[in-house]
């Protein structure tokens, strides 16, 4: 009988650990506040998006730094290309590459503008053979992989004083994200 | 039926147990891969590829975008450096010199993440906003009331939680953080 009931207790112990090993690998695909999901209602597909001023209380997403001033593209590369463009700001200006699940793959600061900008051409996985300057066309262009079809990118710059917001908020509308 | 009745006990007891596990272990901040250093805490590899299933878990759940290591640092303080809970009705002190950065931001928020309403319209500092001391340390008092020098509203927030971001910053954190970097120091005093 104990013999029976210890057996019962570790075949639970077993399962309880996979349950729990199955439910946080699968958390990021099932959780409907993802910031991708967040944005999904202001931030229409292959376009980048100033996001509001940041009225407190009012952010979509939380833990982002107020000081900056903000542009969103929600990315789909699953039917073709995007085609990036970040102009650099007079100040810490920055690009990231978020997957529909909220992980970093990719990053750039203005300090790799070239002229003033930074192009870059977002294609699915296994589109791409590398990630490498391809220099056609005489520009200074980046292609990158998206791991999933589906994802964010940030732009963002870095206001030091609320004097520079209009300024960068000129930077941010030029930014783009357009399907190639 | 008896055997199918245990077996029916044993699967409700492993999936109530392993999902409470998984509630646990997401609700609160990342519970691996940090690197505290005084009263703050990273995670160096929330920002890449290599985020663990658990962080990954939690961003889902919080919406909260990573901050990428290109773009720099993020330390997350919850406690004073004493290991006092930050409380937005006590005064909050935030002193010390900032590691080396082009530039960096202090911003306070509610365990929610957003920022703390206030008239002053005021969130946080930057390396630019904040005065400084003559020999180049900062003093930060973050208070329900109004206080000379850098003042950080608080609202009366019961809980309260400080984000340090170094922009293009020379520290680098792998395993563990640098033995010479000194963040600033946070105490807290004068709670109701």
């Amino acid at each position: 009988m104990m013999l029976r009931i210890g057996m019962a207790a570790l075949i639970a112990a077993a399962l309880a650990g996979i349950v729990h090993a199955a439910s946080v690998l699968a958390m990021p695909q099932l959780a409907g506040q993802t910031a991708y999901q967040r944005l999904s209602a202001q931030v229409p597909v292959n376009a980048m998006v100033p996001l509001a001023e940041g009225q407190p209380g009012s952010t979509p997403l939380p833990f982002e730094d107020p000081a900056m001033v903000v542009a969103v593209c929600r990315y789909d590369v699953g039917t073709g290309a995007v085609r990036v463009h970040f102009p650099a700001a007079p100040t810490l200006a920055s690009i990231t590459f978020y997957t529909q699940r909220g992980v970093a793959f990719a990053a750039l600061t203005e300090k790799a503008a070239a002229r003033g900008t930074v192009d870059i051409e977002l294609v699915a996985q296994g589109r791409a053979p590398r990630i490498a300057a391809d220099g056609e066309g005489g520009s200074a262009g980046l292609r990158l992989e998206a791991p999933l079809p589906q994802g964010l990118i940030v732009v963002r710059y870095l206001a030091l004083e609320p004097l520079m917001r209009p300024m960068l908020r000129g930077f941010a509308e030029q930014a783009r994200c357009t399907p190639a | 039926v008896r055997n199918i009745l245990v077996l029916l006990g044993v699967m409700a007891i492993a999936a109530f147990g392993g999902l409470a596990m998984t509630r646990e272990m997401v609700a609160g901040a990342p519970p691996f891969g940090r690197v505290t250093v005084d009263a703050w805490t990273v995670w160096p590899r929330i920002g890449t590829p290599d985020i663990d299933p658990y962080a990954r878990a939690i961003l889902a759940r919080t919406g909260e975008l990573p901050m990428a290591p290109a773009e720099g640092l993020l330390f997350r303080a919850e406690t004073t450096s004493d290991g006092r809970m930050l409380d937005g009705r006590c005064r909050i002190t935030i002193s010390g010199m900032m590691p080396a950065a082009r530039a960096w931001t202090l911003t306070l928020y509610g365990p929610d993440g957003r920022t703390v309403p206030n008239q002053a319209e005021r969130f946080g500092f930057t390396s630019q906003d904040v005065l400084r001391q003559g020999d180049g340390r900062i003093e930060i008092v973050a208070a329900a009331q109004v206080q000379p020098g850098n003042w950080l509203p608080t609202s009366n927030a019961p809980r309260v939680v400080l984000m340090l971001r170094l922009y293009d910053t020379p520290v680098t954190i792998t395993d563990r953080a640098p033995r010479e970097l000194a963040l600033p120091r946070i105490m807290q005093g004068a709670c109701p």
